[in-house]
């Protein structure tokens, strides 16, 4: 079941007087139960489209559909969402010690949604916090409940924003690069923990990592320059990319399980700037494959947006 | 690695002891390696694991508490920073951004009274444009500031240069051509690198050899087709494991006593959360002095013993005598909370700090598999706090 379908997102920022398109007409879905992933460049607008499902960000303008369970988010009053965030739908963030509010305790962050959604009295929160910090393998949580932020690790913290992001059991998770700023063995039990806890809920996970992507998802959307250039199965765009930017990503990066190589292949030159967007594909100046008609006219969108694909095949 | 015509920087029982308040951390335990001319040290380990201190150390950035610097078998001298330089892992913070590029690059280049190479030379080295010498650092991305942080380090032909997280801050298509440069260079001036990284497969990609670090000191050192095929820690084989794969034929990729170390599954790793009566049990007659208890139950190996607050944020074993990671290991025994264990060679240049590496049939034992669960999150309180802010606090 279609869970989140988002249709033709756009996203601008007003910078310097000038419109940034952060993003440049987007869509995708995600179902229920399935865990997509979005991978990126930093800069490529996934953040901007997954935040501005949430309507967390201070945009200029966003336009498009963004369904969720068959509603249009963006018609929705900014107290309508409220009753959404959270409820519906939960959100992980990057940087777990910027998130958690310093001057509370663990225990009064995980049940404040519970409260506020109605979900629990507050007494009821309170044991429903405890065991959702358990949910998320934390030990000894009913220390950490009156605890502060400060007083937890990284992966900890990690584990505490999971956990109030399940609180109050939405139908959605979005995590936007929930591993970026931890050791890779505690990315390893993250990935487990989220990968255990979403399993019932559709996930939508942002990255720039396409091994977490390999690790994690079922589906995954490329983004580049603000729009999808590739999308599809994970074992499918891995082994068979069809998208040179896709391609030339994954040749850039060593591969444990491969033998080393002598060099990387490396993707020559920068993103394009999003304050003035290329008229034709984004990437094809960095493209060896260009053709003349790359630089007039954005390709179609397709499983993978190239003037080599043929369209409509 | 002792042949002293080669070597080029080496370290004898380095170590460097941090005071918070009445407590103490060994940020690196009486390390002692040696680097030859041409080579690249990988060097791994978690965050707060002392990487940057000893990176630092061997620049002469950070005075140590006990030990010694040899560079070309001299001890450490004022003179010697031209031949020794370092790249920051933070492309934003590491340039001024009140100077130009070209002053940047230029800076050392007037402190030290030298004509040559120019900036123009250097621009060229690391593919930057002529007309970036005029521009500020903001008009440039994070891999372009990267490149002048190369050239600023290259200016002055150092032999020896230290590379902190060059490309943790960047985007992975940038990535690859800044470590293509950093290769590409190494080999044009026969550079000297240790290359301190938290990608394991970037680091399998760049070294030759590899050190993997842990609570301050070297639990395994080899080269490195043999680090990555034969890893005999069990802490090297943790975070191995730990990297999420691209393709998941994973038949070929760690492959333990035919069943793959990593777990997911909650059950084995509950079975493997010792709790302290285990391990005391374990070590035997002689029983775990008191202090030791208490911070593995700091540690959360024992729920019901847990203390509220962390009693010691010290690499606790490691001054006790003991492994410092038997707490976190499955295979531990007695012997490992009471005897530390020395580095030892087990073949080819393969050093391993660990009573049972290369006994197969220890290390191998599909049955138990790292506690997973119990890393991170687990560590003592001042462990973290200082991981947090790691680079600040030791600048």
């Amino acid at each position: 079941m279609t869970l989140l379908q988002v249709d033709n997102l756009r996203v601008s920022f007003s910078l310097y007087g000038k419109e940034l398109q952060a993003v440049r007409g987007v869509s995708f879905e995600v179902n229920s139960g399935e865990a997509v992933g979005i991978v990126g460049e930093s800069g490529c607008g996934k953040s901007a489209a997954v935040q501005s499902i949430l309507r967390l960000l201070p945009a200029s303008k966003i336009e498009g559909k963004i369904r969720f369970d068959g509603v249009d988010l963006l018609e929705k009053s900014e107290r309508e969402m409220r009753e959404i965030r959270g409820l519906k739908i939960g959100m992980v963030f990057q940087d777990p010690m910027a998130s958690l509010n310093p001057t509370m305790t663990i225990g009064a962050q995980v049940a404040e949604g519970l409260i506020f959604h109605g979900i629990a009295s507050k007494k009821e929160a309170k044991t429903r916090a405890l065991q959702l910090l358990r949910e998320v393998e934390i030990q000894r949580p009913e220390e950490r409940l009156n605890q502060y932020p400060h007083e937890l690790s990284g992966g900890m913290r990690q584990r505490v924003l999971i956990a109030i992001a399940l609180a109050a059991k939405p139908r959605l998770l979005i995590a936007d690069e929930p591993t970026t700023a931890l050791d890779v063995t505690v990315q390893a039990q993250i990935l487990d923990v989220l990968k255990k806890r979403s399993s019932a809920t559709g996930l939508l996970l942002i990255t720039h990592d396409l091994t977490v992507v390999a690790e994690m998802c079922e589906r995954v959307l490329v983004f580049y320059a603000g729009k999808i250039v590739e999308q599809g199965p994970v074992s499918q765009i891995l082994s068979q990319p069809r998208h040179p930017y896709t391609q030339m990503l994954l040749r850039s990066i060593p591969h444990l399980d491969r033998p080393r190589a002598e060099r990387l292949q490396t993707i020559a030159g920068t993103p394009p700037n999003l304050l003035a967007p290329p008229q034709g594909c984004a990437f094809a100046k960095r493209c060896p494959y260009a053709m003349p008609i790359c630089k007039k006219e954005p390709p179609f969108i397709g499983s993978a947006a190239c003037w080599r694909e043929l369209p409509y095949s | 690695m002792n042949d002293e015509r080669t070597c080029m920087i080496e370290t004898r029982e380095l170590t460097k002891i941090y005071k918070i308040g009445k407590e103490t951390l060994a940020a690196v335990n009486n390390i002692s390696f040696a680097l030859d001319r041409g080579e690249i040290l990988g060097l791994v380990g978690e965050s707060g694991s002392g990487k940057s201190t000893l990176g630092r150390m061997l620049l002469g950035l950070i005075p140590p508490t006990s030990g010694q610097v040899l560079f070309e078998g001299q001890p450490f001298v004022k003179s010697l920073p031209s031949r020794m330089q370092m790249i920051f892992q933070d492309p934003f913070a590491s340039l001024n951004p009140r100077m130009t590029i070209g002053d940047i690059i230029n800076e050392p280049l007037t402190i030290h009274r030298r004509a040559t190479p120019t900036v123009d030379e250097l621009l060229d080295l690391v593919g930057l444009p002529q007309s970036a010498k005029g521009r500020f650092p903001h008009e440039f991305s994070g891999g372009q500031r990267q490149r002048v942080g190369i050239a600023r380090a290259l200016a002055l032909h150092p032999d020896f240069i230290v590379c902190d997280e060059p490309i943790s801050a960047l985007d992975v298509s940038i990535q690859a051509q800044i470590v293509n440069l950093l290769l590409q260079l190494q080999k044009e001036f026969s550079l000297t690198y240790l290359f301190i990284a938290h990608d394991l497969a970037m680091v399998r990609h760049i070294s030759t050899r590899v050190a993997v670090m842990y609570q301050g000191e070297f639990v395994e050192t080899a080269r490195v087709e043999d680090l990555y095929k034969s890893p005999s820690h069990p802490y090297t084989q943790l975070l191995l494991s730990s990297i999420p794969r691209l393709y998941h034929d994973r038949s070929n990729a760690l492959n333990l006593g035919g069943k793959i170390l990593r777990s997911s599954s909650t059950v084995e790793i509950e079975s493997n959360l010792h709790n302290v009566n285990e391990i005391e049990q374990r070590a035997g007659a002689q029983k775990m002095p008191k202090q030791i208890s208490n911070d593995l139950a700091d540690r959360g190996i024992d729920g019901k013993r847990a203390s509220m607050r962390p009693s010691n944020p010290t690499p606790l074993l490691s001054l006790s005598g003991g492994c410092p990671f038997a707490p976190r290991c499955p295979f531990a025994a007695a012997k490992c909370y009471q005897e530390k264990p020395q580095s030892r060679d087990i073949g080819t240049g393969h050093f391993v700090a660990c009573h049972f590496a290369g006994q197969k049939n220890v290390l191998s034992n599909p049955h138990k598999q790292p506690e997973k669960a119990g890393i991170g999150q687990n560590c003592p309180q001042i462990l973290k706090s200082k991981s947090d802010q790691n680079n600040p606090k030791k600048r």
